[in-house]
């Protein structure tokens, strides 16, 4: 049971973040990030097995892989900013989990540029 | 109708991969913004789907970078299926000469007479010829003297022939072939007899060599 086991690995890692954070709140937030990181190692192995489904759907669809990697990077950039996002605000600095979402949303910009452009293309294309 | 039949079945891949990623999209602030791009991928399947029922040329509206990217890898990676076929198919050729090779020197012990030591198959290993895999040629190397192959490998050399000395220009090449005759021709005949029609070759095929 994988989630049992998640779920007993986030408590437990909450418990000492509570207890550690009155006395060394540095430690706390080392703690929780080594907790992100176990949780996010126990399921890595299985976003494998999603993404080959996620694959084959969009090679049946007939979608041209590039637009599907690119997909795949913006849902990754995503994620990792939104943790390191929440793990700067929960050691209490707002302004650089902000900073990081800007600079993560930028990313996901350039990355979704050749998308806009091929919509565009193909939008005009329909237009006599 | 069997346009519009794949054009559907389209769409409904389509939604389904589009609600696969919604699951897979982050809680927080970023969730609007990838789901913008994931809308605009929708878009593109779409019009994609709709472009193949029109027959026109989307794939030309790709970014350019991307595509030759794509291409690059796609023939790599061909390329390297074929290198490795074409090995796995060179170990199978190998396996199996050496298979034949058992194979025949096993029918071989039941001939009493001779001892053949060795075997040593040669097969048509060109994947381009029409006969690959066919046997062309079968050597095998039987003893000048009867007896099993563990017993030539245990004969010590305890009794060493007599030593001739020649002089230059006077040696006769004949004279060896002459000092060693080895077992009968019929016996001999016999065996490439077997062999040949046991795989269905010609007796040319198959060879005799004395050691």
């Amino acid at each position: 049971m994988d989630v049992l086991q998640i779920v007993a690995i986030g408590l437990i890692a909450t418990v000492l973040v509570v207890v550690v954070r009155s006395q060394r709140p540095e430690l706390a937030l080392l703690l929780s990030v080594a907790a992100g990181v176990i949780i996010f190692l126990l399921v890595l192995g299985k976003i494998g097995s999603i993404m080959d489904v996620i694959k084959d759907l969009a090679a049946r669809a007939g979608i041209n892989m590039v637009y599907l990697g690119t997909i795949l990077k913006i849902i990754g950039i995503a994620y990792i900013a939104e943790f390191g996002a929440q793990i700067c605000r929960d050691a209490g600095e707002g302004a650089v989990a902000t900073k990081i979402e800007f600079a993560s949303k930028i990313l996901i910009m350039v990355l979704a540029v050749p998308i806009v452009v091929a919509v565009l293309q193909a939008l005009l294309k329909l237009v006599p | 109708m069997e346009v519009i039949r794949n054009l559907v079945q389209n769409l409904i891949v389509i939604i389904i991969l589009a609600m696969f990623l919604e699951m897979l999209l982050p809680a927080g602030e970023m969730r609007k913004y990838v789901k913008m791009v994931m809308g605009l991928l929708i878009i593109i399947a779409v019009v994609q789907a709709v472009g193949d029922l029109a027959r026109w040329d989307y794939q030309a509206d790709l970014p350019s970078l991307a595509q030759k990217a794509d291409e690059k890898t796609a023939a790599g990676i061909l390329e390297a299926g074929k290198k490795i076929s074409s090995e796995q198919r060179q170990k199978a050729v190998e396996q199996y000469r050496e298979g034949l090779a058992n194979q025949i020197m096993a029918l071989t012990r039941t001939a009493r007479d001779t001892t053949v030591l060795g075997v040593e198959v040669n097969v048509q290993s060109k994947e381009s010829e029409p006969d690959f895999g066919r046997i062309d040629k079968v050597v095998l190397y039987v003893a000048r003297e009867p007896g099993t192959a563990e017993e030539k490998k245990s004969v010590s050399a305890g009794e060493v022939a007599p030593v001739v000395v020649r002089v230059a220009g006077r040696n006769n090449p004949k004279e060896d072939k002459a000092g060693g005759a080895g077992p009968p021709k019929e016996i001999t005949d016999a065996l490439i007899g077997s062999v040949a029609s046991f795989y269905n070759l010609s007796p040319e095929q198959v060879k005799v060599m004395y050691r």
